[in-house]
C-alpha cells in the first residue's frame, strides 16, 4: 500500500520572491536523507507531498521529523474535489480513529485554497462534521478541546488527515550560510549547534583535543555528539585540533588566573582561521551570559576580539535549566553528561579572572608568543565526517 | 615499545594451563550436571571433585562451597539474603568496602535496615574497637574485606571475629561476611580458622577465568534467586562447569606457588618503592605503609603525584606501554570515585591524584625498575606543567 505524506513547510510561506530557493533547499535536504528509498516527492500549491510504500513509511517519518524547514506533516488521503468523495474519505478516517480509541471529542478544520470550490471552509467543516456524527452517533463536536481534529484541505485535489506531527520548524538547511561551532563535549555547545542548524545554517564543528590531559573517551563523546547533530542536515564535519602544546605553553608562559581566557582566545583564533578556510560566515559558541568565568560580558568582550567574523551565541540569554531541557529533547544530554572531561584540572585555575581588562590581557596574549603553535595546530588538524543514520 | 600490564587487581592474565583446562572441559565435558545420563553424570562428577578441591584449598567443607559468577555476585548473594529476614536489623559496613558490598548495603537501607559505616584509621586498616563500639543488640551483619583493593591494606579480620564472638552471649549470632577477593590465592585463607560466616572469592583475580567465583557459607543462606535448585538452592542456574574447573586449577596453582610468588612480589614492590622514594612529590597511600609494609598486600600499591590527576597519569603511562589504573576498575569509568581512599585516611585532593599499580607473579624486578624510571620521567614533565 502507498502512503501519502502531506508536508507543511515552515516559515517558507513568509518568503517572497526567493521562496523557490527555500523550497529547493528543503527538497534537497529531504532527498539527501531518503537516498536509496523509492519515493515520489512533489511540490504543488503550497504543500509538499511524498508518496512512498508503506514499509518505507517509518524512514520518511524520521526524515520529516528531523529536517528543519518543516512546520508539520501527516499521512493524508487524497480524493476528488467533490462533497461525495470528501464525505466518503472523512467517514473512513473517522472509522479508523475510533477503532484506534483516540477519543470521541472531535472537530473538523477546513481550508479552501481553491476558491472555485462551491462550499466555504466553514461550510465544508459543518458538512463533514454533521456526516461524521450521523454515521457515528457517539462522536461529540468539541471546538475547544477535541481529542482529535480532522483537517481538510481543498487544493488541486481534496486532502484529508487527522492531526499532524510537529516538525522542527525553522528554515531548510543551506539557506543561512555556514558556521563553525566550538564543540566541547558539554551540554551547551551541541544545543547551540542545533539551534543554528534549524535556522538553516550548515554547521561544522571544531574540537580542541589535548591528549593525554583529556582522554580518547572525551573525543569519542564529541564524535557521538557530532553524529547526533548530523541527523539535522544529514551530514556533519568535525575538525579535531591538537591543542596540547598550546595549552601547555599558556600554562607555562602566562598568568595562571588568565589561563582559561587565554585558552578561549586561542580557540577563537583557530576557529576563525578554520572558518576562513571552510568559507564559513560565522563562529557559534554555547556561551551563556555569566555561566562561568569565561562567559561574563567582560570575558566575552576579550575573547570576541580573536574572531574576525561574527560570533553567534544562541544561548546567551538562556538559563542552564532551559538548555538542559533542550539538550534532553534533542538527545544530546545523555552523551554530554558522560564523565569524560573536556579540560584537565591542570589547566583550570581555581580562581579564574572574571572581569579582564582587555588591553592588559591583549598585552599578555602577545607576550605568550604562541602564534607559531596555533599555526602548527592548524596544520595537524584532522577532519571527520558524519552522516545521517538510515 | 614494550608493554607491561600492571593492573592485576582489576583482572589478572589467565594462566596458560588454566586456559587449557577451560578449553578442554568446554569441549569435552558437554553435559548438564543436573542430567542423569552419562554426560550429565560426568559433568556432575567433575563439578563435585572441583568443589572438594576448592573446599580443601580454602579450609571449608564441601557443602560450604557455592560456585557463583564472581566476587560481586557472591557479595550480593549474602546481602540480599538478609532482605528475606522477618524484620530489618542493623549492619556494619566499612566505608572502604568494594562497590559490590557497599552498594548492596544501601539496598538494605532502602528496606529499613540501619547501616553503620566505619572509616579506617590513617593506616587504611579498620580498628576492631570501632566495630565493637558500633555493635548493637540488633546487629545482624558485619562485613569486612580481607585485602583492600586500592590500598592493599590487610584487614584484621581475625581480631574482629574474636571481638564480635566475645561480645556477649545473649544476642542473636552476628553474621560476619568477608570479601576475600584480593586475598585468596595471595595470602593464606582458611575459612574454618577465620571463623567467619561467609567469604567471597573471584577466579580472575588469581589467574583464573573471568565470570566465575565462589561463595563460602557456614550455613545455608536464603536466596532471593530461585530456579532449578542448583548449588543447594542458593545460586540456581546451570553450573559453569568449564569455568569452575579452570577456577579450581587456578586456585591450586595459586596456593601451590603462594609463598614463592609472595616473596617475589615483595621484592618487586620494594624495588618499585625504593626507586620512587627518590621523588619527593611521590606519595605512598596511605603514608603509614612506609613503616609497616607487612600490613599490606605486596601485590597492590596506591601512589599519588599531586597535583597531577591520576587519570592523566594513567593515560600518559598507557602511551608509554604501561597499564596502570585509577583505583578500582569498576569505578574508574565513572566520574572519579575516591570513596575507598578517602575512607582510608587519604585527603580527597591526594586521592584524586592517585594511581594504583598492581602486580602478579610474572612481573619481574627488572620490569618494575624500568616502569619506575618511566614513571619518574613522565611525572617530572607533568610537574613542570603543573608548576
Amino acid at each position: 500500500m502507498r502512503v501519502l505524506y502531506l508536508i507543511k513547510p515552515g516559515e517558507l510561506t513568509l518568503k517572497g520572491k526567493n521562496r523557490k530557493f527555500f523550497e529547493d533547499r528543503l527538497q534537497a535536504s529531504i532527498r539527501r536523507k531518503l537516498e536509496g528509498i523509492p519515493y515520489k516527492l512533489s511540490n504543488r500549491s503550497g504543500r509538499m507531498y511524498i508518496e512512498v510504500d508503506e514499509q518505507c513509511a517509518p524512514e520518511v517519518d524520521r526524515c520529516l521529523r528531523t529536517t528543519p524547514g518543516i512546520a508539520g506533516f501527516a499521512p493524508a488521503v487524497e480524493c476528488e474535489k467533490d462533497s461525495i468523495h470528501l464525505v466518503q474519505e472523512a467517514l473512513a478516517l473517522g472509522d479508523r480513529v475510533l477503532k484506534k480509541g483516540r477519543g470521541k471529542r472531535f472537530k473538523v478544520e477546513a481550508r479552501r485554497e481553491d476558491k472555485s470550490f462551491p462550499l466555504t471552509s466553514y461550510e465544508i467543516a459543518c458538512t463533514l462534521g454533521a456526516e461524521l456524527q450521523k454515521q457515528y452517533p457517539e462522536l461529540i463536536v468539541d471546538l475547544h478541546r477535541p481529542d482529535w481534529t480532522l483537517y481538510v484541505e481543498i487544493r488541486d485535489k481534496g486532502y484529508l488527515y487527522v492531526d499532524s506531527e510537529r516538525g522542527l520548524r525553522g528554515l531548510p538547511v543551506g539557506t543561512s550560510g555556514r558556521g563553525i561551532l566550538l564543540l566541547s563535549g558539554g551540554i551547551d555547545s551541541p544545543v547551540a549547534g542545533f539551534l543554528m542548524g534549524i535556522r538553516g545554517m550548515v554547521i561544522e564543528a571544531v574540537y580542541f583535543h589535548s591528549p593525554p590531559y583529556t582522554g580518547e573517551q572525551a573525543l569519542k563523546k564529541v564524535e557521538s555528539l557530532s553524529e547526533c547533530l548530523a541527523q539535522i542536515a544529514g551530514f556533519f564535519t568535525l575538525h579535531i585540533v591538537p591543542f596540547t602544546d598550546i595549552q601547555v605553553a599558556i600554562r607555562e608562559r602566562g598568568v595562571w588566573d588568565e589561563a582559561t581566557l587565554m585558552n578561549r582566545a586561542a580557540m577563537m583564533k583557530i576557529a576563525s582561521r578554520i572558518a576562513q578556510k571552510r568559507k564559513a560566515h560565522c563562529l557559534i559558541t554555547g556561551e551563556s551570559l555569566g555561566q562561568v568565568a569565561s562567559q561574563t560580558v567582560q570575558s566575552i568582550g576579550f575573547t570576541n576580539r580573536f574572531s574576525d567574523i561574527p560570533v553567534l551565541r544562541p544561548l546567551i540569554g538562556m538559563d542552564k535549566e532551559w538548555i538542559m531541557e533542550k539538550a534532553r529533547e534533542i538527545g544530546t544530554y545523555e552523551i554530554s553528561i558522560l564523565p569524560y572531561e573536556d579540560c584537565c584540572s591542570l589547566f583550570s585555575p581555581p580562581h579564574p579572572i572574571t572581569r579582564p581588562n582587555p588591553s592588559i590581557l591583549q598585552g599578555h596574549w602577545e607576550n605568550l608568543g604562541i602564534e607559531e603553535l596555533l599555526e602548527r595546530a592548524l596544520e595537524n588538524m584532522e577532519r571527520r565526517t558524519f552522516t545521517y543514520r538510515k | 615499545m614494550k608493554y607491561l600490564y600492571l593492573d592485576w587487581a582489576a583482572t589478572s592474565p589467565i594462566h596458560p594451563e588454566v586456559a587449557k583446562v577451560q578449553k578442554k572441559v568446554a569441549e569435552e565435558v558437554v553435559g548438564n550436571p543436573s542430567s542423569i545420563h552419562t554426560w550429565g553424570m560426568e559433568a556432575r562428577d567433575l563439578l563435585e571433585s572441583c568443589r572438594a578441591k576448592c573446599a580443601r584449598l580454602l579450609g571449608a567443607k564441601e557443602k560450604q562451597v557455592l560456585f557463583t559468577a564472581g566476587g560481586s555476585e557472591s557479595n550480593n548473594l549474602v546481602f540480599t539474603s538478609f532482605l528475606l529476614k522477618a524484620s530489618p536489623g542493623h549492619a556494619i559496613v566499612p566505608f572502604f568496602e568494594h562497590a559490590s558490598v557497599y552498594e548492596p548495603s544501601r539496598i538494605l537501607e532502602r528496606f529499613g535496615w540501619e547501616v553503620t559505616r566505619i572509616p579506617a584509621g590513617m593506616d587504611g586498616r579498620i580498628e576492631p574497637e570501632r566495630i565493637g563500639e558500633a555493635l548493637r543488640k540488633n546487629t545482624a551483619l558485619v562485613a569486612l574485606m580481607l585485602v583492600n583493593n586500592e590500598t592493599g591494606a590487610i584487614q584484621p579480620v581475625g581480631d574482629v571475629v574474636r571481638m564480635i564472638r566475645n561480645h556477649g552471649t545473649d544476642q542473636r549470632p552476628i553474621h560476619i561476611h568477608v570479601d576475600a577477593v584480593q586475598g585468596v590465592g595471595k595470602i593464606p585463607v582458611n575459612f574454618q580458622e577465620l571463623g567467619v560466616d561467609s567469604l567471597s572469592v573471584s577466579g580472575h583475580k588469581f589467574r583464573g577465568p573471568r565470570g566465575v567465583g565462589i561463595l563460602l557459607v557456614r550455613k545455608p543462606l536464603s536466596s532471593i534467586l530461585t530456579g532449578g535448585g542448583q548449588e543447594y538452592g542458593m545460586r540456581p542456574g546451570t553450573e559453569n562447569v568449564p569455568g569452575i574447573a579452570a577456577l579450581t586449577r587456578a586456585l591450586e596453582l595459586a596456593v601451590e606457588g603462594m609463598e614463592k610468588n609472595r616473596l617475589q612480589a615483595e621484592r618487586t614492590l620494594q624495588t618499585l618503592l625504593a626507586r620512587l622514594r627518590k621523588c619527593p612529590q611521590c606519595r605512598l597511600l596511605p603514608e603509614a605503609r612506609w613503616n609497616n609494609p607487612s600490613g599490606y598486600s605486596p601485590y597492590i600499591v596506591s601512589l599519588s603525584f599531586p597535583p597531577v590527576p591520576g587519570e592523566v597519569l594513567v593515560r600518559v603511562m598507557n602511551e608509554r606501554g604501561y597499564g596502570v589504573s585509577t583505583g578500582s576498575a569498576c569505578s574508574s569509568r565513572k566520574k572519579r570515585d575516591t570513596r575507598v581512599l578517602e575512607a582510608s585516611g587519604v585527603t580527597s585532593s591526594i586521592a584524586f591524584s592517585s594511581i594504583r599499580v598492581s602486580i602478579g607473579p610474572t612481573v619481574t624486578e627488572e620490569q618494575i625498575e624500568e616502569f619506575a624510571d618511566v614513571l619518574l620521567k613522565e611525572t617530572a614533565i607533568l610537574f613542570q606543567v603543573a608548576k
